[in-house]
């Protein structure tokens, strides 16, 4: 009888035994995050407050410039982040410049919508749009100073943003396989009959939708990315036309070792405008590597080559781009460029950067 | 199961007390800087099939916040018994009591994060995984512990031979490229002298490197430890004008040739040794 009772003992204790943790070890300390609220540590309520400005030079062959040979404080950018519920986000960044305020974006994200266990997230706000590789990057975050032509020329200035929302799908696949899809209108609709100079010269809303994969391979990551943007581009005499933006876009990072990596870039984009019978179209390209040879030094190339649905002839760049960076959040930047632009053969520019930052500052993923 | 950290030690941690019960994969590799690494989207689909996720804390691998937040995975977002903060029991040595600002360099607010250098926090670290992983995967609850006892014990038995090897050079000072040796000085009694960097994350600059070397000279100070990571151009300068050696000690497991946490500690012990004899 004793063994049946050692037996059960054995079987029913033991293993309800080996469930409890041992004692914590000897340098064991409190855990960091039991420490009491008290008025003492009320900046532990805090959202992420940071500044980034941003200080540009610019030294160029065309006199019509009216920033030629001008240093100038370009922006500068308060963000305000901080999780407003377990699993919602909200992100503000108000940029002053020029003489003005304004908010750049302020937008809430729901990482997990929770919807029919799909891993959905959503964002709503005024937010830049999932079009392109680079669009959603705030200029401090760029790799250059001046953004590629054909960015300029087919979708924005500096980014294509619009009051809305878009969703983002992550496909369950043994790689990277995201969807995005948004719609989004702009604050102060275009007025018909206003020509735009640059960008995609939507009126008001438009719609994105970005499928972007990523794989990893030996010696490096390969990111593949498609998009498409659409809407009405400004009327004239009561018709809109209606206009389409394609993207492609190619990444190839090397596996990063002793702070150093080579970044592979490509974008091509085309932009359309339909309407009273006829079609207007515009594309381009860029192709730029950027080498990083420690945690300090950067040095990149690129060349560019665009037309513009709003202009005639096409703009055709080399630029050669050094970054010294000083901390996470401070660096200074140089680009030179030479080209062909329409009416200006042979034009050079040397742009400088000094961006300069405080503060806890998070973007989406780079 | 499948388990991501963000750095190589955590994983080598990890693995001691997982075995083949679960795949283990840091995102950050071996011999990075892991102030600098770059998430990318094919690490989060690691993130979005994780079980467990366990990350330095303190401030070290704020990248890792946007891998979370793309990922969608509510197993292992904050607050969840798949996410681990291998910090939160670690006693924090060098916490900043005044205020910290760009004139600081990459100090972080909440202390000096390279406390996985001490024998004794990686058990630390070692308990508070054991806790993730008795949580998630209750199954194996027998396997864990024995696994973490397993490793503590030979913590403790191999500490020994670490302090035999070390306690000739007690109270010696040192000179590193950065400030991240105060846990592992603070347990075998070494002290640090000064750092290439003249403040954490600003490289070494001409006029400090001459000033260190004169008070290395004034103090008697000759060893010069670096991580793997770093550059040697100034610590052979510096070095060699004080009369001294360079030891260079794997700064990831899996650097020089270590294959876990002991080879890595082992190496390390062995470099600080060849450095101050």
């Amino acid at each position: 009888m004793k063994w049946l009772t050692f037996l059960a003992v054995t079987l029913v204790v033991a293993p309800a035994f080996a469930q409890t943790p041992p004692p914590p070890p000897d340098a064991v300390a409190a855990p960091t995050g039991s420490q009491p609220a008290s008025n003492n540590n009320r900046y532990l309520l805090l959202p992420d407050i940071s500044f980034i400005s941003d200080a540009r030079g610019l030294f160029t062959s065309d006199k019509t410039n009216p920033n030629r040979n001008k240093f100038l404080l370009d922006s500068g950018e308060l963000a305000i982040q901080s999780f407003v519920y377990p699993g919602i986000k909200q992100d503000a960044f108000i940029v002053f410049g020029n003489g003005e305020a304004r908010i750049e974006e302020g937008y809430v994200t729901v990482q997990d919508l929770h919807f029919a266990k799909l891993p959905l997230s959503a964002t709503v706000g005024r937010r830049k749009a999932p079009f392109g590789r680079v669009n959603q990057l705030h200029p401090h975050s760029w790799a250059y100073i001046e953004p590629p032509t054909v960015l300029k020329n087919l979708v924005a200035e500096e980014s294509l943003t619009g009051d809305g929302a878009y969703l983002s799908y992550l496909f369950p696949t043994k790689f990277f396989l995201q969807l995005d899809a948004g719609y989004f209108g702009q604050p102060t609709p275009t007025e018909d009959g206003t020509a735009p100079e640059s960008g995609a010269g939507f009126r008001d809303t438009f719609s994105t939708l970005r499928l972007w994969g990523s794989q990893r391979m030996s010696g490096g990551d390969l990111e593949l990315g498609a998009s498409d943007a659409q809407g009405k581009g400004v009327g004239y005499g009561g018709f809109s036309p209606q206009n389409t933006l394609h993207g492609l876009d190619l990444t190839y990072r090397t596996t990063a070792t002793d702070s150093q990596r080579t970044l592979v870039r490509s974008e091509w984009l085309s932009h359309e405008q339909k309407g009273s019978g006829t079609t207007r179209r515009a594309e381009g390209y860029y192709v730029s590597v950027d080498k990083r040879s420690g945690p300090f030094r950067s040095l990149g190339v690129r060349y560019d080559n665009s037309g513009s649905p709003w202009a005639v002839g096409r703009e055709k760049s080399f630029s050669l781009i050094q970054t010294h960076q000083l901390t996470e959040q401070t660096y200074f930047r140089l680009q030179a460029t030479h080209g062909d632009r329409p009416g200006q053969k042979g034009f050079n520019e040397l742009r400088l950067q000094w961006v300069w930052g405080v503060g806890p500052h998070t973007h989406n993923l780079e | 199961m499948e388990v991501i950290t963000t750095t190589p030690e955590l994983a080598a941690i990890t693995r001691e007390l997982v075995g083949n019960l679960a795949n283990v994969t840091s995102l950050a590799k071996s011999e990075t800087n892991y102030h600098q690494v770059d998430a990318k989207p094919s690490d989060v689909v690691r993130v979005a099939r994780a079980d467990v996720f366990m990350r330095c804390g303190m401030d070290l691998d704020m990248w890792a916040d946007a891998l979370l937040a793309s990922a969608r995975n509510a197993k292992v977002q904050r607050g969840a018994v798949g996410y681990v903060d291998a910090s939160a029991r670690v006693r924090k040595l060098e916490v900043p009591t005044g205020g910290i600002n760009g004139a600081s360099g990459d100090v972080h607010s909440a202390g000096n994060p390279h406390y996985w250098f001490d024998p004794k926090d990686a058990v630390v670290v070692a308990y508070e995984i054991l806790l993730a992983l008795l949580a998630v995967d209750k199954a194996h609850a027998t396997a864990y512990n024995a696994n973490y006892k397993r490793f503590s014990d030979e913590i403790s038995s191999r500490m020994a031979g670490w302090e035999r090897t070390l306690a000739p050079f007690k109270g010696q000072g040192f000179v590193a490229y950065h400030d991240e040796w105060i846990y592992f000085a603070t347990r075998f009694g070494l002290t640090p002298f000064g750092f290439l960097e003249p403040k954490p994350g600003i490289p070494p600059s001409g006029g400090h490197v001459t000033d260190l070397i004169q008070r290395m000279k004034a103090s008697k100070v000759r060893a010069v430890v670096m991580g793997s990571i770093y550059s040697t151009k100034y610590a052979d300068l510096v070095a060699k004008e004080a009369g001294g050696k360079v030891a260079v000690v794997p700064y990831s497991v899996g650097g020089m040739g270590t294959r876990n946490y002991f080879d890595y500690i082992n190496a390390i012990v062995e470099g600080f040794a060849k450095a101050l004899r």
